[in-house]
């Protein structure tokens, strides 16, 4: 079983790039399973994603309080049990702080993970703005990520672009990083990269 | 900008016009329902805006979403919904640093009224109940 930790801000793109690269694992024949950890009362990447028919699990509905991590490692210990799947993307909330899953994942005891991968998904039009105001939990999910990938490059204006890569590439030298948009598909090499 | 409050909005909400709409129609007002969020929230106070998402399902399949994160880029809206519908129920997410729960909602129902309104129509809009007291989501990080 591989992990997939997608992380990245409210808004940057994290749905629309899983549903990419569900759509892609399931046609080379992988069983997906996706974790969502949705902020509000009422969810709704999960809606959407059960309504595109994908196997869906709900961590701790509605809050993005501390037992994320406990029902994080108490879902895949279920998924390892019982559904056998070759991939596991987990979505959390862009409000919470990426470190509480990187501090759950120790307690999984369950069949060893192959790989375990982290992708931040950027969004360029907000990135000097977040910066600014949110220091702490944008720089987190950037620092940490194996992969980076800057969305909405189809709204972003090449300053914006190019202001996003050197922000990101300061923070995080040793990650490769993908601009692109997402609504366009995904590259072959970003999908291999992602879910090889 | 540390201390500014996140407190998630949801709810429900069934929009009930007078006659069918074609669903381009709806897709479109959908667009400006979430423009005119961002616009009303902006200018509420301080705040960041980090996701404003609308969803409806159709039960024959099918979606229509829209989502926007600033006053200052257009909300994108994807999936479609069918011709012809005269109702549709939207499951709505506000999450918004420096508002509160209470303007969030102030903001969701006038502006759905007031764009029902223009066309004739009407909006009803049910809260999600809030698990937590007001405030235990503080913003996460800041200078």
């Amino acid at each position: 079983m591989r992990l997939l930790l997608v992380t990245g801000f409210l808004g940057s793109g994290k749905t629309t790039l899983i549903l990419a690269l569900t759509h892609a694992a399931r046609a080379a024949g992988r069983r997906v399973a996706i974790l969502v950890n949705e902020v509000g009362e009422v969810g709704i990447d999960n809606q959407l994603m059960r309504q595109l028919e994908l196997d869906v699990w709900e961590l701790t509905s509605g809050c993005i309080c501390c037992t994320l991590s406990a029902d994080l490692v108490t879902t895949l210990h279920k998924l390892d049990a019982t559904y056998g799947s070759d991939l596991v993307i987990v979505e959390p909330s862009g409000a919470a702080d990426p470190a509480n899953l990187q501090r759950a994942l120790p307690y999984y005891r369950g069949r060893p993970l192959e790989s375990i991968r982290w992708a931040t998904v950027v969004d360029p039009l907000r990135l000097p703005m977040l910066l600014e105001v949110l220091t702490p939990l944008i720089t987190a999910g950037i620092a940490q990520a194996d992969v980076l990938v800057i969305s909405k490059a189809d709204l972003a204006t090449p300053e914006e672009l190019a202001r996003a890569q050197e922000a990101v590439r300061a923070i995080n030298p040793r990650a490769p990083v993908h601009c692109l948009s997402l609504r366009n598909g995904l590259a072959p090499e970003l999908v291999a990269e992602l879910v090889p | 900008m540390s201390n500014l409050v996140f407190e998630p909005y949801a709810a429900e909400q069934r929009w009930q016009m007078p006659a069918p709409l074609p669903g381009q129609a709806w897709q479109e007002l959908l667009a400006q329902y979430l423009a005119a969020l961002t616009r009303a929230c902006t200018g509420a106070g301080p705040c960041i805006i980090g996701h404003l998402k609308a969803l409806a399902l159709f039960p024959a399949g099918g979606y229509l979403r829209a989502s926007a994160i600033s006053a200052q880029h257009p909300p994108t809206v994807d999936g479609r919904a069918p011709d012809g519908l005269q109702a549709l129920d939207l499951t709505l997410n506000l999450l918004v640093y420096g508002l509160p729960h209470t303007a969030l909602e102030r903001i969701a129902t006038e502006e759905a009224a007031t764009l029902a309104a223009q066309r004739g129509g009407q909006v009803d809009t049910h809260t999600a109940t809030h698990h937590h007291p007001p405030g235990e989501h503080p913003a996460t990080g800041g200078r």
